[in-house]
Order: C-alpha cells, then structure tokens, then sequence
C-alpha cells in the first residue's frame, strides 16, 4: 500500500540559505512511467522481443547538470568500480548524492519548498510533473522568535496527539528555552507519486493528497512546532544533523553513512524512518518526537481511490456509522459501531505494555484487560457492556474505536455461539486461494477441519443454509470452526447474510380497509344529516350541511374545515365535544389526510417506512392484524417500525428486545405481508 | 454542456523582468491578483500598473464571482490595502485571489523547475502554469515567461493540463521565431490573448486563437474520464445511449462494426466473432465506449447463472426510478404488468446457489410473463443484484479421493442418466475422439453446440450474415422460434441455450424446440441458406439435453455433443434432430488440457466457457470429468466456489 510515498523530507531556511536537513529514504524512487504505450498486441513474442522497454520509459529530466546523469542509482552503495574508474568520478557522484533529489539540487528543492512567511502556517501543496510535494511550512515571528500562533489552526487535528494536550502557552512565559539562533522556517513535507488523474474519478487524487495531509504533515508538523516554540528543538536536531552532515561529506564517507549515523543522533531522523516504512506498511506509524508519543497513520483502504473501482470509501450518514468518529470516516470501510455488533480482536495478545502507555492509566488497562479477555465474536457488544459494567457511548464505544483505529480489532457481526449464522462469501477474495490455503493448512493443520476451499465451497454452494449445518455437522467440532471462523473474518473472507423486512400492503387489504373508512364515512355523512336537522332550528348560525360540506371537499381542505367547525364548538362546551362520536370523526379525518396520491392506487405496495406511516399506512398496519393472536398482534404493532427493510435483525432483536424465535414466529405469522430480504450489510 | 470543467477564475502573463524580476505583464480580469509587493519585498518589485490600453470592460460573470467575496483569506485582505493604484478600479480590493508575491517563486522559478508543469496553491485558488525558459540573444541571456491559470482551490485540473502545455509550447515557438513576447511591438497582443483564453474556454471550452501568420493556438478542453476497467471477452456491454445515432461516416471502422453488435445480450468475444474483427480491437472498442461512458457492462445471461442481492437493494428499493420502470421493462409484450411488490420478491428469492432456472421453476416465473434476461439485467444494471459466479478450484490429488473407476456411461435421455464416466480420457478412447481431441483449439464445429459463440458459429458459417437481422428482434423473436418448434426435444434444458436465445422461457422449452421451423428472415432467399443453418445449429444446441444437474425435475443425461461437423457440412433441411451417439457422449468428457491450470480458483465459469468456447452444460461436464465427481453438484476434486 501508499505505492505513491516517495519520500518524507524535513527542509529548513536560515537568513542565509534554504537547506534539505534530512530526507528518507536515501534514494527515492518513483514508480515506473511510460512516455508511450507498449504496443496493444504484446502477446506475439518475436514483437515483444523487439521492444526495448527503455524506450518506452518515462524520464524525469534531469535538472543538476549533465554530470548528474552519471548519478546511477547504484551509486548508493559501494561503487562497482566498472564505471566509474576514477577515484574524482567517485568522488563526484558522491557529493551528488548529498545534494541531490529527485533530479534537484537538495539545496534548491529546500528552497522551493520553503515559501514566503505570508505562505506560511497554512498547506502548502505544490505539483511539479509527477511529484506532489505536501508540507505545511512555519516560520518564526519577525521578531526571529518561535511563537504560538494566536489562533491556532481551526483543525483541531494536534488534539488526538497525546503531545499536543499538554499546556503549552504557560509553560512558554515561565521557562525560557534555549532561544532559537538560525531557524526561520522549516516544512516537513511529504513526496508523493502524483497518481496519474485518468486512473481513477475526477479529483480523487486531490482528496487523496488531502488526507494524507491531515493524518500525516499537519499533525507531525504541529508537534514538531510545538516542540520547537518550547525547547528550540526542531533547530537543535537541525543543527546535529546538519553537522553530521558536513563532516560526513568532509570525511568523504557515503551518503548511506550519513543516513545510518543519523538515525543515531537525533530522534527526528528515526521518526521519519519510521514514518516511511509504516505508511509503506500500511501500518501505523509508533514514533517518538524530543520523547512525545506519535501515533500516526493512513486510512487502510484510502489507495483504493486512486483505482476506479466502485466500492464507496465513504461511511453512510447513519447515525451507527457516525460514531467512528470524523478521522475514521473515510478509506476505513467499517461496518455500523452499533450494540448488536460484535467484536473480532486481531491481536491477542496486545501489549499493553508499550511505552505509550503511562502509569496513570493503570486503571484503565485493568478494565481492557477485562474486556480483552471477554471479547467475542459471539458477544454482542451490548452483552460486553453489561458484563463489564461499562457505559455503552462513553465507555465501551471508545474503547472498541480505539482498538478498531489501531487495527488490534475488527467490528464484526455477531456469530451464533452454536456457529448457526448465515453467511456468504465476498465478491472479491483477498489473495488468491492457493495462497489462502497454505496460511490455513499452517494454521489449522493440527485440527480435524476440512480444507479451506472445501469450507469455502460448502459454505458458497449452500444457499441460506446455516454454517453449522453445511460445514461443521458435529458440535465437537464447534471449538476448532469457530477459530476457523475468526481466521476468516479476520481476513474478510466471510459475509454475514442479514435478514431484512418489509411490509407489504396488499391490494386486497387496501380494498378492505378502503370500503370500511367508506362506511363509516357514508355512516357518519347519515348520521350528521340527521343531526343537522335535529339541531337546524337551535343553530342558525350554519347554513350549510357541515357533513355535506366536508364531503364534497378535498381531504385536507374537509379537515381544515372540520378543525374551524370543531373549534368553536369547544369553546361553547357543547356536549358534542364530548361526543365519542365526534371523537371518531375527528380521527377519521385524520386518516384521510394521510391519503396522498401515492396510496391512492388500490395495488399492492411497499410501505416505505413503517415508523412514520401515514395515518392511512397505520391502518392497514393494523388491518393486517386482524383475527391474529392479541399477542402476536401487539408484538407487530410493536416492532413492525423496523421492518423498513434496512434494519437487520440483530438490530431489530436488539430494539425490540425480543428473542430470535419470536420474531420468526411474527413472520410466520405474518407472511402475507412481509418480505424478507437476505443479503450482507 | 461543460458545467462540470473548472471555471477559470483569472488568466496572466507573467515574466522575469530584468529590473523587476517576476512580474505580472498582464492578467485577465484585471487587478485580481494583487501586484502590489507586500512590505518585505516593496524595494524589489514595484507595483506595474496594467496598460491602459488593454483594460477590459468587466465581464458580466464577474458579479458572479463579487458574490463570493466572504472567501477572503486574510492574506487577501492585507494585500488589498495596498491597492490603491489609481488604475485599479475600487471594487476591485474586495475581489483579490492572492498576492503574486506570495507565488511568484513558482511562477518564474529559477531554471531546474522550467520546462516542468507547475501547480501551486494559495488558501483558496490553485495555480497551473508551464514556466518556459528560453535562451538566447536576450540582455540576461535568457527570457523566462509562464501564462498561468487560476482556479478554485479544489478545482480538478487534469483536463487543463494538455491546455496549458499547448499554450506554453505555441508561444514558445513563436517567440523563438519571431521574438513575439519580448519585442516590445508585439507583446502587447498577449493581452488580447489572455483575454480571448478567459472568454472562450469559460464559456465554449475552446478556443482558436490566431496569433500571427504561422502561430495559432487552438485548444480545446476535453473532459477528463478515469481509464476504463480492463475489458474481458466475456463481458456484455450494453448501450446507455442510442449507439448508433451517434454513428458518423468518419468512424473508426472497427467501431462502427462492434456498435452493431452491442445489444445487450452478445459478450465481447462474441461480438468480435461477429463483427469478424480481431478480438483485440473488439476489447479496445468496447473500452472505448467504456471511457466515454455510453455503455456499461454485465454478465452473459444464462438460465445456469445465479444472482444475489446487493446491499443497495435496502436503498433502491424505494427509489421511484427503480420502482416505476423495473415492470414495463421486465415484462414480456402484451403481458400484464406486476406490482412492485411482486417483482421485488421474485428479487429478493435469488440467491447463490440456486440457478435462474430452479428460481423460475420454484416460483412459477414463466406464467407470469416475465423476461428473466430483462429481469435479471435490470437488477444488476440499477446495481441491487449482483451475479454470483461459479469458481472451481481444482483440490490436489489425495488419498482420500481416489478417482472412481469409469462406469458405464449412459445412452438415452432418460432420467436415470445422472452419472457419467468419470476418467478424463475414457479408457476406450475411440479413434474419432483422437481426431476430434487433434482439433482440440476448440474450433467451433466442435463446440457449436453449447458455446456462447455458437451464433458466431466458426469458420462454416458466414459472418454475421444470418444472424443480423435476428438481431434487433432480441426476445420476441426468439421466442417465436422457440414456441413453433416441436415438442421432441422436451428435455431440452434452458441452460443449453446459452446466451443467444436469452429470453426464452422455460414454459417455451418444455413443449419442446424444432429445428426445422425457420426464421422469418429465412424467407428470404438470400439469407434462407444461412437461415436454415442457423435453425440447424439451434437444433444442435438444443439436442443435448444437459439439464443442470441440481434442477431435480429435469432428466439428466450425460451431454452429447452431436457430430460436430457433420450437420453443418451437410446442409440437408431435414436435419432437424441429431442422433446422440457414443463418441459424441465421450466427447464432452475430454476436456481440454489447458483447462486445468485454470481451475485454481482464480478463474470463474463465464471466463472459461468463453476461453473454450463451451457453454456452461459442456463445461460442466468438462468439471465433472476433471475432478471425477458424480454430477449432480459433486464435482470430485474440484471445489466449486460462488462468489
């Protein structure tokens, strides 16, 4: 992953001159690059023969001078002696390599990446040819003193570094550092590959470079300026590394010396080490600047946007999903952090140990040494919870976030303990399944499983068959499948099959519930004629039928119209307010306002969503109750608000408190009306 | 029509002035850029007041952009205290992008970053520019110049780039010819350039710019596409818009032969068969329209295939442009048109693992006048279903699975026939399966059978020719075909059909298929001799009664392949049923050599069957033999994996 990352540079600028401090790796290499397609038809051999590759390679041109085309990649490492036969040669190419970059002059690639001080304090983003240098330049005030700035950027992102928490303004007034001499701006600026546009969407690649900004430059640069305004120390490490330098160079020792001996000196040069191979890794990134714990990484699936595929990176806006939080809201891929998930550890034996982690947390390690122990992937997260005793939102989310964030775990759904889950098998496979199959034969070799492809076709050829029944068939077996399980979660290998719901009102149903609010209609229209001309000589004051009025109007106009005729007549406290019948009216009228055109058609429809029905939708909700049990009738009542077939059934056992059983038994009695769905979240 | 190119918010002219350094000579609008040096830098670079000659009357898009004023960045704001130049106009302080000042180090850098495309940013625009340094007889010996774009800070500029680069290098020739930017009788007109550029490109996306008796600049902005996927033979495009409206004469050739074959049911490899052209220009066609977006690609529709649902169902099931035009495009002409509820169910009851066919069977779809090729496309056109495609993987050899003996094969068409000799090469391999294995490329006669290309049908039958006007008659026609033949074939299953008879229903292949029965077309007597080859060929293919082994209600019958060449070669009308013999039962058993290596997992059915050009039923067998399995879902060492 991060093929892009070319290199990780720390510049700075001096009244004097703009220097490259410190760089990694010692050699950046881009990606290969065509100046002109390969020819289509390849496949001939004698053709392919023929094509000489280096023609078709695109070459960045050079800009130190023509000596530096002699600068071979290999001069890195102790020169072969072959070409290069004399010891000046050498010796050239030597002083190249401390000077130059990617076809630049070091000291001039500084220079550029250092702007002006009305650039500074802001991304600066800068894009020449295939590189995209990302850094977010600092300066000192004009008083060539380090400050903080008053208002500190808007980002907030220095808060999630533990460094950034300390109090830091008054700590300035108190202790005066060691004041800074030379350094007027430095930019730790990150080298990427520009990915070429056409291979993905329209401005992905912006986005890309976006987030590699947030989660990486702006919070090592925030840290390595708070540092620097405390402790002078961004120009210390400068200045070590900078002597290195020159005595290398003097002493005529290789690059490669100087980048191995500057690991040692300063703790700047380690962390971009670090940084480097982390990003390459895919891994998050443990470094420590002037002895400040950094965590730091990039999103595991953000390199997906560069490659057009069609999967959607972003989380939906549900509200399950926006508990990740806004730093894992995109390239994670996660599932709903909801309390019927579960949860997968990927690691077990996570050290709690590590140096990050301070001896005023001990509590707290205590309580994840409990929860790491109880965690399962037949555990819901809520049953953790009431294990542990912890709050859900303030305890046990952010733990589970925390774990998820440094990829220790994975929020899985949850796994039936007699392992009668549903499951499929994803579009795409992780890695081929020959090589799946050794990492499971070298797991699992010991335990009396069927073989991976076996499992996998089992479990694919099956359709809606539970895995205990198409694959393990003995419950002693259920120990050794439910690591197998786990094995395969954890490698994306399985999808859990959600069942989902919908609520179907039929034709004949909205026939029936249409012909009975006509009659009672038709009843109501008798009877308040027959009371208008009871009451037409008392009330002179309407001289028109308020039934037959009403009748003739559009539904909602009639209700309008029923509410002006209502209200007065409750002031005057008339018994007919009072009047259950009236009541009825009242309530009828509502129902018929929910009679949009939409439900207006007498064919079967779905009934979008349950939880806010339509007057009207309410109805037939309870027309499909009838001549059930009370009961089962009341428990529909009760839960079909979930059935807006997004809802799974974890989620709607877990809502409604209701156990598995129940809820098939509501289906079943309920079949007419309900849809099921299968298929993963 | 270009709403979605960036809009280009300022254009300027820059170059390295010999007492000033890098400044800006001209911009368009003018005074957006803020010349005015910020106090570091007031002693170098003295503000240049824009000739008076080249003002411009402000655009009435302008207004547009006042609006926007609330962006102001700080910087913006000091650098606008300094205009007060008394040509800029006084609005103008309140619509500053930047201060050059602040970039010009990019705009006219030193010589290792010319010749390079530069793009920098400021808080809220982003600058792309192509600085040019020329040498030459110039008072520092060199002249440095860059003509740069302005845009929104999230502006994606791909599409400007080939712009800017054209740019640079039509003003690089001229200057080089004629000296047309640094004499002083001729550098005026950049500004009439720039102004041109703004216009044009903001508002038509091109442009052409004559700029003196050689040089002109024409540009024009194409928007920028990601790349296509990889095109695979057995991908189906079907047309997003009406393809061949948009035929013009100038067409690439190959094109406009590949846009006739686009129907929504033919596979790449297919089409390149029919259009007769090389597979690989077919791929790159078909990528082509893949790039500009007018076609989209889905599987090859099979009775075998299995479909799944997507998650987005959740979400488009109440979307009204699903719900609304999912039932007349799905439902067969002249049939009643189901409810949304109805047709969301037959939906939600494919699954994995169970084939279209068992689905239709299991829910009586055929009464309900549906189009199951249409159903099914539409599903995974809007993007809720998803094919699940059958993966085999070839177990090593163990001890446990001892491959079983040969048993006697089967003859008849009878139910009983669920098992087939199970050796790869049958121990009396006869000397015509010899012969036939010697042709084993797979040429067509041989698979003309089952094979998705068998329209195509080799080498024997001219191209295309008889089965172009089939062709826009798509379902109907085919059913008519279907519904006329004779009832002899009764065993016939939909899976045999493979995918050139898509929308045939099983109700239509039970009372049985005649081979006999022509075409409409084939009354014509110019195409009446491939007309009769081609019903020929659907006897052919229908004659085997391979019925999916997992669809219990069908006899099973070991696949007989009829004697390939032979019906075809002999063009005799009457040859409506082929006679399943012995060596054409073995030949479906020796599958192809190269085969195996494929079986990996790695590799799914619909890219085999077009590999080697056999239809699911045959390459079914192929597995079977392969892995020495019993049939009826078993497959012996071989795994089947859906995914």
């Amino acid at each position: 992953m991060a093929d892009t990352l070319l290199a990780i540079l720390l510049v700075t600028t001096s009244a004097k001159e703009a220097n490259l401090v410190y760089q990694w790796p010692a050699n950046p290499e881009s990606l290969p690059r065509l100046s002109r397609p390969y020819p289509e038809n390849t496949s001939d051999l004698r053709l392919r023969a023929q094509i000489n590759e280096s023609e078709y390679a695109w070459k960045r041109t050079q800009s130190v001078r023509d000596r530096s085309t002699s600068l071979t990649r290999s001069s890195s490492h102790p020169p072969s002696g072959r070409n290069s036969p004399t010891q000046d040669l050498d010796s050239t190419s030597a002083k190249d390599e401390y000077n130059a970059l990617f076809g630049y002059s070091s000291s001039f690639l500084a220079g550029l990446l250092c702007p002006q001080r009305s650039m500074c304090h802001q991304k600066c983003e800068l894009l020449v040819d295939d590189l995209a240098f990302v850094g977010h330049p600092v300066c000192d005030d004009a008083d060539g003193e380090w400050h903080f700035k008053p208002e500190s950027p808007a980002r907030g992102r220095e808060e999630r570094s533990p460094g950034s928490d300390v109090e830091t303004s008054p700590v300035l007034q108190q202790k005066a550092p060691s004041k800074s001499t030379w350094l007027q701006t430095f930019n730790f600026v990150i080298v990427l590959d520009l990915p070429h546009p056409s291979s993905s969407t329209s401005g992905n690649y912006l986005k890309y470079i976006e987030i590699v900004y947030e989660q990486i430059v702006f919070t090592m640069t925030a840290v390595l300026f708070q540092e620097q305004v405390l402790h002078n120390f961004v120009e210390e490490e400068c200045d070590k590394l900078g002597s290195l330098k020159d005595s290398c160079m003097a002493k005529g020792e290789p690059f490669s010396n100087f980048m191995t001996q500057a690991l040692e000196v300063s703790s700047i040069a380690p962390a971009m080490k670090t940084l480097y191979e982390a990003v390459k890794l895919s891994s998050m990134a443990y470094v420590a600047i002037n002895n400040i714990p950094l965590e730091l990484q990039l999103p595991p699936f953000l390199d997906r946007i560069l490659y057009t595929e069609d999967d959607d990176l972003h989380q939906p806006e549900d509200e399950e999903w926006q508990s990740w939080g806004p730093e894992m809201a995109f390239g994670w891929k996660l599932p709903a952090l909801a309390p019927w998930k579960s949860l997968l550890l990927l690691d077990d034996s996570l050290n709690l140990r590590t140096p990050h982690i301070d001896g005023n947390d001990h509590n707290l390690i205590e309580g994840l040494v409990r929860f790491m122990e109880i965690a399962s992937i037949t555990l819901s997260l809520a049953d953790m919870g009431t294990l542990l005793d912890w709050d859900l939102e303030t305890q046990l989310f952010p733990t589970v976030r925390w774990l998820v964030q440094h990829r220790r775990a994975k929020v899985v759904d949850i796994v039936h303990t007699g392992l009668k889950t549903l499951f499929i098998l994803p579009p795409k496979l992780p890695a081929p399944i020959s090589q799946l199959s050794e990492e499971f034969e070298r797991e699992f070799a010991q335990q009396p499983v069927s073989s991976l492809p076996e499992i996998l076709s089992a479990i694919s050829t099956s359709s809606g068959t539970q895995f205990f029944d198409v694959v393990v068939q003995s419950k002693a077996l259920i120990p050794s499948y439910q690591s197998v399980i786990s094995w395969m979660l954890q490698r994306d290998l399985l999808v859990t099959l959600h069942l989902r719901v919908r609520i179907v009102a039929t034709k004949e149903l909205k026939l029936r519930v249409k012909h009975r609010i006509e009659n009672a209609r038709a009843k109501k229209a008798n009877r308040s004629l027959s009371k208008l001309s009871q009451e037409a000589d008392t009330d002179s004051s309407s001289p028109i039928a308020p039934g037959m009025m009403w009748l003739s109007l559009s539904p909602k106009a009639a209700h309008a119209y029923s509410r002006r005729r209502l209200s007065p007549e409750s002031e005057r406290g008339q018994v007919e307010a009072d009047d259950p019948e009236e009541l009825e009216e009242e309530q009828e009228q509502e129902w018929d306002s929910g009679w949009d055109a939409n439900d207006d058609d007498l064919t079967s429809s779905i009934i979008k969503d349950p939880s806010r029905a339509t007057p009207l939708q309410r109805q037939w909700l309870s027309a499909m109750s009838e001549g059930k049990d009370a009961h089962i009738a009341k428990r529909f009542d009760h839960i079909n608000q979930y059935f807006d077939g997004k809802r799974t059934d974890d989620e709607i056992l877990y809502r409604a408190e209701i156990s598995r059983k129940q809820l098939r038994q509501l289906l079943h009695h309920y079949d007419e009306y309900l849809q099921t769905f299968l298929h993963p979240s | 029509m270009d709403s979605f190119l960036p809009r280009i918010q300022s254009v300027f002219y820059s170059i390295f002035d010999n007492q000033h350094g890098p400044k800006i000579v001209y911009q368009v609008p003018e005074a957006l850029i803020a010349t005015t040096p910020s106090p570091s830098s007031i002693s170098t670079l003295p503000s240049l007041p824009p000739t008076p000659a080249t003002d411009v009357p402000p655009s009435p898009r302008l207004s547009s952009r006042n609006s926007s004023s609330s962006l102001i960045s700080p910087v913006e704001n000091r650098a606008s205290l300094y205009l007060n130049s008394p040509n800029k106009r006084s609005t103008s302080s309140n619509r500053v992008l930047f201060n050059f000042d602040d970039i010009s180090k990019y705009i006219i850098p030193p010589s290792p970053l010319c010749g390079r495309l530069v793009i920098c940013s400021t808080k809220h625009h982003r600058i792309i520019g192509f600085p040019v340094e020329l040498r030459g007889p110039y008072e520092r010996n060199y002249f440095r110049y860059n003509l740069c774009f302005v845009f929104d800070r999230g502006a994606d500029l791909s599409c400007y780039e080939p712009i800017v680069r054209k740019v640079s290098r039509v003003l690089t020739a001229c200057e080089e010819e004629s000296a047309f930017l640094s004499s002083s009788e001729t550098s005026h007109t950049v500004h009439a350039i720039l102004e041109q550029l703004y216009e044009d490109l903001n508002s038509y996306a091109e442009t052409s710019i004559p700029i003196d008796q050689f040089n002109s600049i024409e540009l024009k902005i194409f928007p920028f596409y990601p790349n296509p996927p990889t095109v695979t033979d057995w991908m189906v495009p079907v047309a997003l818009i009406n393809l061949s409206k948009q035929i013009e004469e100038n067409w690439d050739l190959t094109m406009v032969r590949i846009c006739q074959f686009i129907d929504g049911t033919n596979h790449v490899g297919r089409i390149a068969r029919l259009a007769d052209c090389d597979i690989s220009f077919a791929r790159q066609a078909i990528a082509h329209l893949l790039y500009y977006q007018v076609i989209m690609t889905i599987d090859i529709f099979q009775y075998s295939n299995m479909y799944t649902l997507h998650k987005s169902i959740q979400w488009l099931a109440d979307e009204p442009h699903v719900k609304e035009e999912c039932g007349p495009y799905v439902t067969k002409p002249g049939r009643m048109i189901l409810d949304w509820p109805q047709l969301l169910h037959l939906y939600s009851r494919m699954k994995p693992g169970i084939t279209v066919f068992n689905w239709m069977v299991a829910h009586g779809v055929d009464k309900l006048g549906i189009d199951v090729r249409r159903f099914t496309s539409f599903g995974v056109i809007k993007g809720y279903l998803r094919r699940v495609h059958r993966w085999p993987i070839l177990l090593p050899s163990t001890s446990e699975l001892p491959r079983t003996p040969a048993r006697p094969k089967m003859k008849s068409f009878s139910g009983t026939s669920q098992r087939f000799p199970l050796s790869p090469i049958p121990s009396e391999t006869s000397a015509s399966t010899n012969l036939l294995r010697g042709r084993f490329p797979y040429t067509a006669p041989i698979n003309a059978s089952v094979s998705p290309d068998v329209a195509t049908s080799g080498p024997p039958t001219p191209r295309g020719v008889s089965y172009r006007p089939r062709r826009p008659s798509a379902a109907e026609k085919v059913l008519e075909q279907l519904k006329s033949r004779d009832q002899q074939q009764l065993s016939s299953s939909p899976r045999t059909l493979w995918i050139h008879q898509p929308s045939s229903s099983p109700s239509n292949l039970h009372p049985g298929i005649t081979a006999t029965s022509s075409t409409p077309q084939d009354s014509s007597p110019s195409s009446s001799k491939f007309g009769s080859i081609e019903s020929r060929r659907q006897s052919a293919v229908l004659v085997p009664p391979a019925a999916p082994p997992s669809s219990p209600n069908l006899p099973k019958a070991t696949l007989a392949i009829p004697g390939p060449v032979k019906p075809r070669l002999s063009r005799s009308p009457s040859e409506g049923q082929m006679p399943i013999n012995h060596t054409t039962e073995h030949l479906s058993l020796i599958y192809p050599p190269q085969l195996l290596p494929l079986l990996n997992g790695g590799h799914h059915t619909d890219e085999l069957a077009v590999r080697f050009e056999a239809g699911w039923a045959r390459l079914e067998q192929w597995l079977i033999a392969a892995g020495g399995g019993r049939g009826d879902g078993d497959y012996g060492r071989i795994q089947m994996i859906f995914r």
